[in-house]
């Protein structure tokens, strides 16, 4: 046997000793859930806590989880694999996209949580309909939050990968093994699982990321330091070359311009927008938009990794496997090990939040807000919230049991129905939320305008250009980021626009929506703890 | 200006900005809801 077979073996030994003390975590966590929803405060009923753990988290906790939330395989997999391929201009995707999402939320947090609070908004779609007084908008938006299926489906390929990659587990037993801990711990215990478990996998990834932060900085494996890193990349890969045209992604500085454009109205994904209905009182929203804000910048440093690889001359076949392997080629079998389960916890904690957001746009969104309504029934009785809680189970089942078997045999073009979901979502979402967040005047005609008009220029720009329906213009046919950022610029002109020529809503609906909040009217000052 | 370099002054501007977001611009908009509500 070689050395490194027994270092391989030694890889996968402690692969299984971590994954069955991460198992056990995260049971347990998702027990800790099912507590807490089961127990459904005073305030809240139990679907409320399932669907949004209203008011149940600090603001530490909810900042690891948002950052965890935001940082999906991608961060770890994906970016650090272009980084191996392109060198340090990947840099400008890993920081420019968490400055865009995290910028974003500061602009949105604190009033969603005041509204969702209010209407009992349950969802982004819920937030939208109840914003806009329009089961329209909101049956619209929910059907559009479906195509998360695939970012889910994404994950959940990741995930099987890990299994194959560390554990030496078939791919096809992987994504079960996944599908199944998400099933039991997010049927169960639901948002407050999903937020307990992604805040403790939030600082499983801040540990890793330091760790690759250490690695580059010291030139790990070479002789000078950094610049020994930068050295050693082929010219077009160094830290002086900035731009590639012939990369549509970094072709010039106005694509990576509209790389942080379209990811500023990623903050409007149903996964991401659920989050803010959580914190405690909007006294702590403060300190979460510090603290996420910060978090959130870190992990994606993990680029670094990619660099570093390349610089060390790692050959391999499929870049995205670039960061397991510099770490079972570098360091001990225990720390490399550790990392496979740090890479899974930021699969799962991504999966985890889509499968929640999902299961909401049935049990919510589309039942309990739209399909009880229409019968003429009270959403908010008891028999109702049993009801859409059962759905909120069921659902969540179904929708792992179908994101696994949709991937036994990954889809071919799943990045492309990805960005049909997360492009496809900025754009109809954007501008109704992020400008009706702040002006009164937005009306519902210019929501549901700018959602038809947005979707169709994204559709136009990206999604039938990859469909193979017509040619499309360059990068906008083969840069998902570049038409998002297009779609999001339209859709917030859109926005405005139409409300400028339209009716707004009704005087007491936007006091209801805009109304002080009654902390701020206390006599007391506002201390924010 | 090499991409680090790039990098490290946006991310310190960035950091700028959610300091002062959440130090100066969440002031300023509560004070306005504040003053909204007390007209009301």
């Amino acid at each position: 046997m070689t050395e490194a077979e027994i270092a391989r073996g030694a890889v996968v030994t402690w692969g299984w000793i971590f994954l069955v003390a991460y198992v056990i975590l995260i049971l347990g966590l998702g027990y800790l859930g099912y507590r807490r929803v089961e127990g459904g405060r005073a305030a809240t009923s139990s679907q409320d806590e399932y669907a949004t753990a209203r008011g149940g988290f600090g603001f530490l906790a909810l900042a690891l989880a948002y950052a965890a939330t935001v940082a999906s395989g991608a961060t770890f997999m994906s970016i650090p694999g272009m980084a191996y391929d392109v060198g340090f201009k990947a840099g400008y995707y890993a920081l420019i996209y968490p400055i865009g999402i995290f910028g974003g939320m500061l602009l949105v947090a604190r009033i969603t949580k005041k509204v969702g609070d209010r209407f009992g908004s349950q969802s982004v779609p819920d937030y939208l309909g109840d914003r806009f007084q329009s089961p329209a908008i909101r049956v619209i938006s929910a059907f559009i939050a479906l195509f998360l299926i695939f970012y889910a489906m994404a994950q959940i390929v990741a995930a099987g990968w890990m299994f194959d990659v560390i554990l030496n587990v078939d791919y096809s037993i992987g994504i079960w093994a996944a599908g199944l801990l998400l099933l039991v711990y997010l049927s169960a215990g639901g948002s407050h699982a999903d937020i307990l478990t992604d805040a403790i996998q939030g600082a499983i990834m801040i540990a890793i990321t330091i760790l690759i932060v250490i690695m580059f900085f010291t030139g790990w494996g070479m002789d000078g330091g950094m610049g020994a890193v930068n050295a050693a990349l082929d010219s077009g890969m160094q830290w002086d070359s900035h731009t590639n045209p012939e990369n549509p992604i970094f072709a010039a500085w106005w694509t990576i311009a509209l790389l942080f454009v379209a990811h500023i109205g990623f903050t409007a994904q149903p996964h991401l927008g659920n989050k803010f209905f959580a914190i405690k009182s909007n006294r702590y929203m403060r300190r979460f938009m510090l603290a996420a804000g910060i978090v959130g910048m870190a992990l994606p440093l993990m680029f670094l990794g990619g660099v570093l690889g390349a610089a060390q001359g790692i050959e391999i076949t499929d870049p995205d496997a670039i960061i397991p392997t510099l770490f079972v080629q570098n360091l001990p079998p225990i720390v490399a090990a550790f990392l496979g389960i740090a890479i899974l916890s930021a699969i799962i904690s991504t999966a985890d939040g889509l499968i929640i957001a999902l299961s909401q746009v049935f049990a919510n969104d589309l039942y309990r807000k739209s399909y009880v309504p229409y019968k003429g029934g009270d959403p908010d009785s008891d028999e109702v919230h049993q009801r859409a809680l059962l759905i909120s189970r069921a659902s969540t089942v179904v929708i792992v049991v179908v994101a696994v078997i949709a991937v036994m045999t990954p889809p071919q073009y799943l990045v492309i129905l990805l960005w049909t979901g997360i492009g496809g979502i900025i754009s109809a979402y954007g501008g109704p939320y992020m400008v009706g967040t702040f002006w009164k005047k937005t009306s519902k005609t210019a929501a549901l305008g700018a959602m038809a008009v947005a979707f169709a220029v994204y559709f136009y720009l990206h999604l039938a250009p990859q469909a193979g329906l017509i040619e499309g213009i360059w990068p906008y046919n083969v840069n998902p980021f570049a038409a998002t950022g297009i779609g999001f610029v339209v859709s917030v002109v859109a926005t405005l626009g139409f409300s400028l020529v339209t009716e707004p809503l009704p005087d007491e609906h936007l006091e209801e929506v805009f109304g002080t909040e009654s902390r701020l009217l206390d006599d007391a000052p506002d201390t924010d703890d | 200006m090499n991409v680090l370099q790039v990098l490290a002054i946006t991310t310190a501007l960035y950091l700028v900005f959610v300091i002062l977001w959440v130090t100066k611009i969440e002031d300023w908009l509560e004070q306005r809801e504040r003053e909204q509500g007390e007209s009301a």
